[in-house]
């Protein structure tokens, strides 16, 4: 790893730890001190209401700021260049970002589940672990007695997952640093409009044709991708099949954030 | 061992910005790069910094590209009109930035030059104003551990004093540590003394490209009765004139006929680089024929 790399991806964490902690400092006052502060003044705090306010999802709230974090790309970007940093540095740093990061989320949130909501909720692990995300999915894959094994691959699975996010973010976020203030906000408005509009004329086209489709392929496909093999032995699901889907979108993604991350210029330069 | 600019054209929307330009930046020089406004100095700065990208031609530095090297982007700084430091930034943590990505930085001289400026380092860099905002940048630009350092309008906002400081500073860390320095300015009678080499653009060309001492040597003001200043400078480059009464100045650039004999009421003098550059870029037809 060259210096230059080794310090725009020191930079990049540092900074992007902070505004973790800000979030999660955010979320805590939000989702925590506000329903205290008013059972408070409403004289019904009870320890099992503060006990369920401390019930929050973690992850899903890492899941939100990985994916909106590298969206953010043009600040940094604009710091770098000034500072003599390459876009192709810029591409690294940012991608070693994620996958640190990534890793760093998954801890807490695994940790805060296993150590805050499931002892709340007064459950075992192996109990707990069948109430999680990846679990409740993929849980029976490697054994039900196997809880090491299950907990390795879901930790290694959210992983991949908080990556997959984070390289989306980028890829859109490297998009959007090409574009104008004016076309980035129509952009953002206009896409949802037209998306909606687009789907209702498909529902109502599909509705009136008298062409019988068959969604039965794309369904089977899209069930696969996610890791349905129908196979009931192993369970419903095989998170195998799920980790190489994310892995070949991580790919994509990182492929076309590089693609516009070389193209980045500095606007009214 | 320089930075080589060839061919380097750009146009934005079809409109032309620069023209085929051919530049050589030695080390351990000062040079000004000068230009009316729109005829794109910043553009050029930025295309050599890489911070966007040419229609054609290449940048060089000791021959290695400068598009997306940090070996070659990590040599040079610019400090440009356009600020690109967050607004919510401290400028102490700036310069911490500074020194982690430039692998060093002058600290010491950095907090020096934030005294003499009275530039509180704890602000933050939104909050400054255009002057201090320019302060701030013309100590980064000084401290950095570049080889080629460019100066885009570096005195913007700045008041004369400060602007005198910046002056002397430049040349003492000039003399210590000899580097580079383009600086593109409008306030061209402040920096005559202080560059060696001039590069004038002038409708999207470069039209002057020599050291100051050889260029001026080269431009005259030649003054006197109207019919034997003209009868003097027929056939001459003149590349601007000025009439009071029936006293006339024409402005040449190139060199004067060794043959004709200069008559008693004219009298002849060495322009000084403002008023060549005024010439030059405000008479087209003139500049047309400057080499």
């Amino acid at each position: 790893m060259s210096a230059k790399l080794k310090a725009t991806t020191r930079y990049l964490l540092r900074e992007q730890l902070s505004y973790l902690g800000i979030v999660y400092l955010i979320v805590l006052a939000v989702l925590i001190g506000m329903p205290l502060i008013s059972a408070i003044f409403n004289h019904n705090l009870t320890w099992q209401l503060f006990l369920n306010s401390l019930s929050i999802n973690v992850g899903f709230i890492f899941s939100c700021f990985i994916f909106i974090l590298p969206m953010l790309t043009y600040d940094n970007f604009k710091l770098l260049i000034q500072n003599g940093t390459s876009r192709k540095t810029y591409w690294r740093a940012r991608m070693l970002n994620i996958i640190s990061l990534s890793f760093i989320g998954e801890v807490i949130a695994m940790a805060y589940y296993f150590f805050v909501t499931n002892a709340i909720a007064h459950r075992s692990f192996s109990a707990g672990f069948k109430y999680e995300f990846y679990g409740q999915l993929y849980g029976n894959f490697f054994g039900a007695h196997n809880l090491a094994g299950n907990l390795l691959m879901n930790f290694i699975f959210m992983w991949l997952a908080f990556i997959m996010l984070g390289l989306c973010g980028m890829a859109v976020g490297s998009i959007f640093s090409l574009l104008t203030k004016t076309v980035r906000r129509v952009v953002i408005i206009a896409v949802p409009i037209l998306g909606l509009f687009f789907l209702g004329f498909l529902v109502n086209w599909i509705a009136r044709t008298s062409i019988h489709l068959n969604f039965e392929g794309l369904a089977k496909f899209l069930g696969f991708l996610v890791g349905f093999t129908g196979d009931h032995q192993v369970g419903p699901l095989n998170p195998l099949i799920a980790t190489g889907t994310m892995l070949v979108i991580s790919v994509i993604m990182a492929g076309i954030a590089y693609y516009f991350n070389h193209k980045l210029k500095i606007k009214n330069a | 061992m320089s930075i080589q600019i060839h061919a380097v054209s750009q146009s934005f929307h079809g409109r032309s910005i620069l023209k085929d330009i051919n530049l050589t930046i030695e080390p351990n020089k000062i040079y000004g790069l000068l230009g009316r406004n729109g005829a794109g100095k910043s553009t050029l700065l930025n295309i050599i910094s890489n911070r966007i990208f040419p229609s054609q031609g290449t940048v060089t530095l000791d021959e290695e590209s400068m598009n997306d090297n940090d070996r070659t982007l990590g040599r040079i700084y610019l400090m440009s009109e356009v600020n690109l430091y967050s607004e919510r930034a401290k400028l102490n943590k700036l310069f911490d930035t500074t020194e982690l990505m430039y692998g060093s930085f002058n600290r010491q001289y950095a907090n020096d030059l934030a005294d003499k400026f009275g530039l509180d380092l704890t602000s933050r860099f939104g909050k400054l104003s255009t002057g201090y905002r320019s302060i701030f940048k013309l100590i980064v630009a000084l401290c950095v551990p570049a080889d080629y350092i460019f100066l885009d309008e570096p005195v913007l906002g700045l008041d004369a004093n400060h602007r005198e400081l910046f002056y002397q500073e430049l040349i003492e860390t000039y003399s210590e540590t000899p580097r580079t320095f383009v600086i593109s300015t409008h306030l061209i009678e402040e920096i005559a003394n202080l560059i060696e080499h001039v590069f004038v653009l002038d409708d999207h060309k470069i039209v002057i490209n020599g050291s100051v001492p050889d260029i001026l040597e080269r431009a005259y003001t030649i003054s006197g009765p109207d019919a034997d200043v003209k009868q003097y400078t027929a056939g001459l480059n003149i590349i601007g004139e000025d009439h009071l009464g029936g006293i006339t100045a024409h402005y040449v650039y190139g060199a004067l006929a060794d043959d004709r004999p200069i008559p008693d009421t004219v009298k002849l003098e060495h322009l000084d680089l403002q008023k060549l550059f005024i010439n030059l870029t405000t008479e087209k037809k003139a500049a047309a024929h400057v080499s």
